[in-house]
């Protein structure tokens, strides 16, 4: 397992960046879902833990990106926006009395290996303000500020959260 | 923990390839959850009753929906509510500081609804009903809650804020027992930062406007709707729900508004889980006795 200090320095590090997103031009749904498909339905998953919770959100999300979204100036424009509604969306899911108060990975998931599902349990076991910074620092390469605009947040509010999330993560790890 | 680690955690995580045609489906215009040509009269009545001079206190939902075959969530419907965008300083700074706080610390318990109508500082609505019932446990879907634990501590207060810090939502819930069967009555309270924010529930989204909830109903389930008006003139829509499955149970839910608030009593459950009713006369007449006992200012 990596020590703490890969922790750290990750964050210091500028992220590549995965390249991705659409054309200005609005796309239809099949494009859509290979294109963000799989990005929504994961940031779901951290939130929620459950896949037919995250199926939910996932196919919301989308309804909304085709029905409902604003014209995008990029494709990187689109990205960040369809990241935001998913965001809002697993929070209301977890805004009522209908989602256990502490979320929890349900079982049955399939895994390369144990160390990575443990890592997936502590990453959903999170406090839900730390998960969007973690998830789109890690998994999307997102910057401290531009996680700031994706979730409107400050960048102290960011780094913080960045900072109490890997903390809770390493001491899961670490058992 | 790199973000290798994290990705590779992150491939536990891959979708139903069924999902992309469900989301494919929905997406379409014009293929959202069904609506069932849902009984114009109904909704035509209400609307009636609701122009005859009835306070907007007793006004009831307007609008239903009917969704099934949920994966792993099966049938349900939502209904949607008017409801009234209260200033925020109309409930106290203790519940703002509580919905602001961080998990686990954001929500409270209380031993009576009006100790926890005195901590919010509004007084949401009387029911001596409710009030003489048992205290019961507190859980999500009636047939998934544990009746074997009860205790004093049954009203549990949940509210929300926004990213801003802004309060939007007071929400409570009360369990209790009544003749040996569950009963929940759930409130939600919406402030004006509420207002044009569109929140998701279970299938449901709001507009914005009107705040939707998600009622789920074991598969297979059978549902008829009414309209109950209480002597003291509160007007809730009811649906009775019947289902084989899951040992067999029966449930009857009244949606309805008072003094701009969204209610929910939720009466019975299923029967493999004790403290529950499959008779639905039984949880239909409770859940009456219950709405009865409901005061209008």
């Amino acid at each position: 397992m990596a020590s703490t200090t890969h922790i750290a320095a990750l964050a210091e590090q500028p992220q590549e960046r995965p390249m991705g997103g659409a054309p200005h031009a609005a796309l239809g749904f099949e494009a859509a879902y290979d294109a963000y498909g799989l990005m929504v339905y994961r940031l779901a998953m951290v939130y929620l833990g459950s896949r037919a919770d995250a199926e939910d959100v996932t196919q919301e999300a989308f309804i909304r990106l085709l029905g409902r979204a604003p014209a995008f100036t990029s494709g990187e424009h689109e990205k960040r926006w369809l990241l935001r509604v998913t965001v809002n969306l697993c929070r209301d899911q977890l805004k009522g009395f209908w989602h256990k108060r502490a979320v929890e990975l349900e079982p049955g998931l399939p895994a390369q290996d144990p160390e990575s599902l443990g890592l997936a349990e502590a990453i959903v076991a999170l406090p839900e303000q730390y998960k969007g910074p973690i998830h789109l620092h890690y998994c999307e390469g997102y910057s401290v500020a531009e996680i700031g605009e994706i979730l409107h947040l400050g960048q102290s509010a960011v780094k913080m959260r960045l900072m109490r999330g890997r903390e809770l993560l390493r001491k899961e790890m670490e058992g | 923990m790199t973000g290798q680690d994290y990705r590779k955690a992150m491939e536990c995580f891959t979708p139903a390839p069924s999902l992309r045609e469900r989301a494919a489906a929905a997406a379409e215009p014009g293929k959202r959850p069904r609506v069932r040509p849902w009984r114009t009269w109904l909704v035509a009545a209400v609307v009636c009753m609701a122009l005859v001079g009835m306070a907007v206190a007793a006004k009831s939902p307007e609008l239903l929906l009917f969704w099934e075959n949920k994966p792993d969530i099966g049938d349900g419907y939502s209904v949607q509510y008017t409801v009234e965008f209260l200033p925020a300083d109309t409930f106290s700074p203790e519940v703002a500081a509580l919905a602001a706080a961080e998990e686990p610390n954001n929500h409270k318990y209380f031993d009576t609804w009006d100790e926890m109508e005195q901590f919010i500082g509004l007084d949401l609505a009387d029911n001596p009903v409710l009030d003489e019932a048992e205290p019961g446990s507190l859980g999500t879907q009636p047939w998934d809650m544990d009746h074997t634990e009860q205790g004093t501590t049954h009203i549990l207060l949940l509210p929300v804020c926004e990213d801003d810090g802004e309060l939007s939502i007071v929400q409570c819930m009360g369990s209790y027992v009544l003749d040996g069967v569950w009963v929940r009555m759930m409130e939600f309270a919406y402030t004006e930062r509420a207002k044009g924010t569109i929140y998701y529930h279970m299938g449901s989204v709001g507009d914005g406007e009107r705040p939707m909830f998600g009622m789920v109903c074991p598969e297979g389930s059978e549902t008829s709707e009414e309209t109950y008006t209480t002597p003291s003139g509160l007007t809730a829509l009811i649906v009775k729900t019947v289902w084989q499955s899951k040992g067999g149970g029966s449930m009857c839910d009244a949606h309805f508004q008072i003094g701009g608030a969204a209610f929910s009593v939720t009466v019975g459950g299923g029967s493999s889980y004790g403290l529950v009713s499959a008779d639905p006369d039984q949880t239909m007449g409770i859940l009456k006795r219950v709405l009865d006992g409901f005061a209008l200012n």
